[in-house]
């Protein structure tokens, strides 16, 4: 399960870029990166807005957003240089780290604990989202007891 | 004309997120780590006339049974209820409370010079006086021996604080600097939901958020007939026990009969076993509570939390019985021991109407409390508390206290 990357990414859909009117500079530029999409848009200092959907390349995320700046680049007929060299904040986002946790695909972690602690996590504090729902499974922990490392006895303050 | 559903929605949505809001104010600001970390308080809205209207933050065993303070303060002060005023109560038996620790702060939500709501924090106190430090007095008899009993009370008037009561509340309590801090986290809390209830009105005009108030509850109702309605029509019935009323061993025990035909239900204590000794009798307030936690988890978390789901619904609590004790009966215990078996009775009749969501224990929970001197003679109390064990956590929205802390 991932926040984004829900939708489906069929061929005819890898790359879209929708200006609706040539944007004034200087211009903002965010970047979303998403499982499966990247997104980006721009606003000029006119308030145009400029839009790209483009495919996402999970194995260099980094590599995803530059050719979505090339799509956007494309799309107002400049270079990828002229683009950056128009904008004056450059915001980057990313789910990558979310999607990580939520689809467990991380690496083994561990956890360092003050002795006598080590269930501490598992245990939890019984806090549950909705306190009118009391069906749905905790989630997974992810630095199991058996993985947690004592390492300081708690001393008395 | 009636409001569309999706305003509805969206009202009953923007009023959980006002209760959502004022308890984040209060987790922030409140000194006890009973409220802090542990969280152990409620805040909800009611309608003008005490309805519970949103109650989607807090302990739901603080809440079911909210409506019956607000509606012992409209009783007292009836048309003397003025914007900057600000209500306390406490009393279970005199003024609509769950038991002596939970005191109630109710500020009133006017709008247009109209009073539309209440915003209402209910939170559990580290010290009342009484018997012994923590509010649970084993050895009580009667409630005199809990702690300081408060009928509804103006705490503020026309914004400006009571000293004179204040100062009496602080004189009956063994930590009067929480208290002190506690009570003014209160006050803040119901204070932001003032303020977000008068701006939503404000977005709806005031007759429209009247309107609408209405509109949310009557969604509500039909929620639950549709709910009562899926049940196949019977009657089922369900008990569980307690094991002693604290002086002496033997089954203290709670009867439930639950009668479905068709979109009604009829929730009937009859035979349930007399008021105890001890403090393990259970409110009213605090027994609408508890069935209201039984239906709304049992049957879909997704219910609106307000309490036009309650019309679909009749309550027979025989007065003098554990679930409806008479004046003076203790009652502290309640809201844990006794809730607890209140919801396995109705949880064991729910599960002949529907088995297929028939569910494990509710978790009984239980928790030390630790009291004192420091050095300097200042006594102590602290509150460790335990969210509970078993499949379905008892007081759900709040967290143990962390034991590093």
């Amino acid at each position: 399960m991932a926040l984004t990357g829900l939708e489906d990414a069929s061929p005819a859909a890898t790359e879209t870029a929708v200006v609706a009117r040539h944007p004034l500079a200087p211009w903002r530029i965010g970047v979303d990166v998403g499982g499966t999409f990247t997104d980006v848009a721009l606003i000029g200092r006119d308030g145009a807005i400029v839009t790209v959907k483009s495919l996402s390349v999970p194995k260099d995320p980094a590599a995803g957003v530059m050719q979505a700046l090339d799509c956007m680049a494309g799309a107002l007929g400049i270079a990828r240089r002229a683009l950056l060299k128009g904008c004056e904040l450059f915001v980057h986002g990313s789910t990558v780290a979310t999607n990580t946790i939520l689809e467990h695909t991380g690496a083994t972690v561990g956890l360092l604990v003050t002795e006598g602690f080590r269930d501490s996590v598992e245990i939890r504090r019984g806090v549950r989202a909705n306190p009118w729902d009391h069906r749905p499974p905790y989630p997974p922990v992810r630095a199991t007891a058996w993985r947690s490392m004592p390492t300081a006895t708690m001393q008395s303050t | 004309m009636a409001i569309d559903p999706i305003t509805l929605t969206l009202v009953q949505n923007r009023l959980d997120h006002v209760c959502h809001q004022m308890s984040r104010v209060m987790v922030r600001t409140a000194r006890s780590p009973l409220f802090s970390q542990a969280k152990d308080f409620s805040c909800f809205v009611t309608d003008a006339a005490g309805s519970v209207m949103a109650q989607a933050d807090g302990v739901p065993m603080h809440t079911g049974g909210g409506g019956f303070a607000v509606r012992a303060i409209l009783a007292t002060f009836g048309n003397d209820i003025a914007e900057g005023d600000v209500f306390l109560l406490n009393d279970p038996h005199a003024a609509g409370g769950n038991h002596l620790p939970d005191w109630l702060i109710a500020r009133p939500v006017f709008v247009d010079g109209l009073l539309v709501a209440f915003c209402n924090n209910r939170g559990h106190q580290s010290d009342i006086g009484g018997g012994v430090a923590g509010g649970f007095n084993a050895n009580a008899t009667e409630i005199y021996q809990e702690g300081i009993r408060l009928p509804p009370l103006r705490l503020v008037c026309r914004d400006a604080v009571r000293e004179d009561l204040w100062q009496l509340l602080l004189l009956n309590s063994r930590t009067p600097n929480l208290l002190d801090g506690d009570l003014r986290a209160m006050l803040g809390s119901t204070k932001v939901g003032v303020q977000q209830v008068q701006s939503l009105a404000a977005e709806l005009t005031a007759a429209t958020a009247i309107e609408a108030f209405a509109g949310i509850l009557d969604v509500g109702e039909r929620r639950m007939r549709a709910e009562i309605a899926a049940l196949p029509d019977g009657t089922y019935v369900g008990d569980d026990k307690t094991d002693s009323d604290c002086f002496v061993a033997g089954d203290h025990v709670i009867r439930v009969a639950l009668t479905v035909a068709g979109e009604r239900m009829r929730v009937d204590f009859t035979g349930t076993d007399p008021q105890m000794r001890g403090f393990k009798n259970s409110s009213l307030a605090n027994t609408y509570s508890a069935v209201y936690v039984a239906l709304a988890t049992f049957l879909s978390p997704d219910l609106p939390g307000n309490e036009g789901t309650f019309r679909a619904v009749e309550i027979v609590a025989p007065a003098g019985s554990l679930v409806n004790p008479r004046p003076p009966a203790p009652v502290a215990m309640s809201t844990l021991c006794i809730a607890s078996e209140i919801i396995h009775a109705m949880w064991k009749a729910l599960a002949q109407a529907d088995p297929k969501r028939s569910c494990a224990g509710y978790g009984k929970i239980n928790y030390p409390i630790t009291s004192g001197r420091d050095a300097d003679g200042t006594p102590f109390v602290l509150y460790h508390w335990s969210a509970g064990i078993g499949a379905a956590r008892s007081m759900a929205a709040t967290g143990s206290t962390p034991m590093e802390g």
